[in-house]
């Protein structure tokens, strides 16, 4: 297992590189100058120059390319433009909210989708049907709208959650942090419910089908160890694919639950950096986000490894 | 396999029982620690809801730094504006010896954060730097007229002008009267990070989140503390970039303040509507005066059949519900000293007339313009260009946002939809507006007769012949008609009124001390 890991490891460096090395220059492409975002419109060409020098943005690409490289190397990845923090606080700060969001929405996702993919596949008749119906009205409803309607009855009219904000786990402790976390998350998981319920009940209905389900229930194996130890192990390798899928997706795809919640997520500061001209934190953040991506997917081949061995020597 | 129903049942409730008391321990927690809006904590904090921009840096003389908005807690403006009046604050009392001349007497007893003394030296240090770092553009048209500044002693700085500015003791009361160290500004980078001036409040940088939350804390040495006119301890602003966001954190009782977009209904909390703010300005289209790049466009009998072929009005009402206030091409409303009837007659919408005048122009036939906007303008934008169709003028816009500058700077287009912020000084307001400088004028339009009236109008002793010429002034101007389908905004302001009173001014900034407890 471990040189699987190590092999996957060193597929991932030369992809970080050249993730890194394309989106720097893809950023350089956009148009308007960060100094000039920065200072507005109402600056001369003088005082735009002269910030451009002091933020080193009138070196060549190459150079500035390089610099950033070096800097990120020693995980230094240079200061915003517009706040003057460094981009590795901005970006430590804002990761925190998108990946709870993000982990807690996916193990509600995969612990309740397991459960209602297990129960549609072993019981059939209305339990299947119902899950088909909550999982489809899941994916149908959008995230946004359903987050919407969240608000307004349990963060308004029920005042029991905070509307908005975030509360930090370290500072706030666990309470105020999950309470802030809960309609976000619930608005998160609607659609990835569905998607993994679906899987997982194609998953155990075709686990179920198969002729050592039948040798062990004649060898008279408890239904429950058959269920739990056999089924579930077989069932759970596309699962464990899908929510790691949906696990990426859901990192790329909060953008607009952090603005209807004001959570102060990558999300938010890519988009706020984006409008910015924020170059810095926009580089930054890509490379964060390639990096969670790498990481995401070598958890799951990890995952998919240890429940089939027989993915370690393909 | 099958559990006894009663084992089912039992499991049922008990899992039920237990997702509502996690429920009820989460909204437990969540209420303790969303409540931060300040409403229970008896008037001693507030959280104030804003769109930003985030402050970049804390030198209140560099552009691209904080609004007042950020800049209000931590310094002092020179003069205060509130109940209509100017009120002493930094400067105690302030008086022109002649027409060229001001002269500011100045508290003895003030010192900035970092220890170093405020004196007639600091405000000497302040303007001088902003006149040599090319400050906000807002502050040049009065940096531009100060010739020469004496330090006749501690207290006591005179400001010779090179022409009568009576519109300059106001302007200490705005963005132009933030007085910060004179060390601090002498370091290059002393105000990048941290503000260092003398105001009320100092910054939390322990509990600020740049681009999220601004947090302020009472400063304990504050020279005028005995003055209650900072009745809070913290100071937060909550930078919420989604109105719908800002509108439900307000509703749920996390945000005590906040601007909101006119029709907005938040339960429970109080609006009040004022020509000062964040969102007060002057929006409509300025058009390419000189003719450079739509000839057309250089003939005033065009512009003004522009204007007469929109509909402002009713834009106005649709766009803003009833909050903004149609004018006449320029920043004159009728509760402002520059108003005249005469300004209030024209341009009525009238597409005959705006027919008619194309006709005598050569235009009968209409022409193709260009109409640049930013992504949020650009349904207004469409709604101008639907109404000029009528009268035969096709107008093609164009979306810009992070290359907006550079589009304007080219000079390549016919017009753009402008927000020009007002200083709600009638002659500073028309002078901003006919600027040969301004932002979007590239090609250097000129408005002599304008800019002549605001001369003698600057010039003039007697404030009934200054607003006499003002009128003037503003009926030229609007003649001109460099601006097509104006409107003057409003800012709309909702607070709750168990935790704070909002009273706006009536014109300017709505600064910190217009936020105050409930009586």
């Amino acid at each position: 297992m471990t040189r699987y890991v190590l092999r996957r490891l060193a597929v991932a460096v030369p992809l970080v590189l050249v993730v890194a090395t394309i989106s720097f220059f893809l950023v350089q492409l956009v148009p308007g100058s960060p100094a000039a975002a920065i200072l507005g419109p109402t600056a001369t060409q003088d005082q735009v120059d002269a910030l451009e020098r002091s933020l080193g943005l009138d070196a060549p690409a190459t150079t500035q390319f390089v610099d950033w490289l070096t800097g990120a190397a020693h995980g230094d990845l240079g200061r915003s433009y517009v706040t003057g923090q460094p981009v590795s606080d901005a970006l430590s700060q804002a990761l925190a909210p998108t990946l709870s969001l993000a982990v807690l929405s996916t193990l509600l996702t995969l612990g309740l989708g397991l459960v209602m993919g297990m129960a549609a596949a072993v019981r059939g008749g209305r339990t299947d049907k119902a899950v088909q119906w909550v999982g489809s009205l899941g994916m149908a409803i959008p995230n946004f709208w359903l987050a919407a309607l969240l608000v307004f009855v349990l963060a308004i009219e029920l005042p029991l959650f905070p509307a908005t904000g975030y509360a930090e786990l370290a500072t706030e402790g666990l309470g105020p942090w999950l309470s802030h976390l809960v309609l976000p998350v619930l608005a998160l998981s609607a659609v990835n419910l569905g998607q993994i319920a679906f899987q997982a009940r194609a998953a155990f209905a075709d686990a179920l089908g198969r002729d050592y389900v039948r040798t062990l229930q004649a060898t008279g194996t408890p239904r429950r160890r058959v269920l739990f130890k056999h089924v579930l192990r077989n069932a759970s390798v596309p699962v464990v694919t899908v929510t790691g899928l949906t696990f990426i997706f859901t990192l790329g795809g909060v953008v607009i639950l952090e603005l209807i919640f004001n959570l102060p997520g990558l999300g938010n500061l890519m988009l706020r950096s984006v409008q910015t001209n924020d170059f810095s934190v926009v580089q930054g953040g890509v490379l964060y986000f390639s990096l969670a991506v790498i990481l995401v997917n070598l958890v799951v081949d990890v995952a998919t490894a240890s429940l089939d061995p027989r993915v370690r020597v393909r | 396999m099958h559990l006894p129903r009663t084992v089912r049942s039992l499991r049922a409730v008990v899992a039920t029982g237990g997702v509502v008391a996690l429920a009820a321990g989460l909204a437990a927690c969540g209420s303790s620690s969303s409540g931060g809006g300040g409403g229970d904590a008896a008037g001693e904090s507030i959280t104030i809801a804003t769109t930003g921009p985030v402050p970049s840096f804390w030198n209140p003389w560099d552009p691209g730094s904080a609004t007042s908005t950020f800049l209000d807690p931590v310094y002092d403006t020179l003069i205060h504006y509130s109940d209509g009046e100017l009120q002493p604050w930094l400067a105690t009392s302030w008086e022109f010896t002649d027409p060229n001349t001001l002269e500011l007497k100045l508290r003895d007893d003030v010192t900035f954060t970092d220890g170093s003394t405020f004196d007639a030296d600091a405000v000497q240090a302040n303007l001088q730097y902003a006149i040599d770092a090319g400050a906000n553009q807002q502050d040049q048209t009065f940096l531009a007229n100060i010739s020469g500044m004496t330090v006749v002693d501690d207290t006591t700085i005179d400001i010779a002008l090179t022409q009568p500015n009576p519109a300059l003791p106001y302007d200490f009361s705005q963005l132009s009267g933030y007085m910060a160290s004179p060390e601090a500004l002498a370091t290059e980078d002393g105000l990048q990070q941290e503000p260092v001036g003398s105001g009320p409040y100092l910054l939390d940088t322990d509990a600020t989140r740049p681009g999220v939350t601004v947090v302020y804390k009472r400063n304990p040495d504050y020279w005028a503390a005995d003055q209650d006119l900072f009745p809070f301890d913290t100071v937060t602003y909550s930078i919420i970039g989604d109105p719908t966001a800002a509108k439900n954190a307000a509703t749920s009782g996390q945000v005590d303040a906040l601007t909101v977009q006119p029709g907005t209904d938040i339960t429970g909390f109080e609006q009040v509507t004022s020509e000062s703010g964040d969102q007060a300005g002057i929006t409509g289209a300025w058009v390419d005066m000189t003719g450079t790049v739509t000839p057309a466009l250089g003939d005033e009998r065009v512009r003004q059949a522009l204007n007469y072929a929109v509909n402002t009005q009713q834009l106005g009402e649709v766009a803003y519900q009833d909050t903004a206030i149609p004018v006449a091409g320029v920043p004159i409303t009728p509760d402002s000293a520059a108003y005249s009837s005469q300004l209030g007659d024209l341009y009525s919408f009238d597409p005959d007339k705006a027919k008619q005048l194309l006709a005598e122009a050569g235009y009968a036939d209409g022409f193709d313009m260009t109409m640049i906007a930013v992504p949020q303008a650009e349904q207004f934008a469409q709604a101008i260009a639907g109404q000029l169709a009528d009268v035969g003028v096709r107008v093609s816009v164009e979306v810009h946002g992070a290359d907006l500058v550079q589009t304007v700077q080219s000079g390549a287009k016919s017009s753009g939809l402008v927000l020009q912020r007002l200083t709600g000084d009638a002659g500073q307001d028309l002078q901003n507006a006919f600027d040969p400088n301004a932002f979007f004028n590239v090609h250097h339009g000129e408005a002599t007769d304008v800019t002549s009236l605001l001369t003698q109008a600057a010039q003039a002793t007697d404030e009934s012949a200054r607003n006499a010429l003002y009128q003037q002034a503003a009926v030229a101007g609007a003649e001109q008609s460099w601006y097509i389908a104006t409107l003057v905004l409003q800012t709309v302001t909702a607070y709750d009124p168990s935790v704070v009173t909002v009273t706006p001014p009536d014109r300017g900034a709505i600064h910190l001390y217009d936020y105050q407890l409930p009586s």
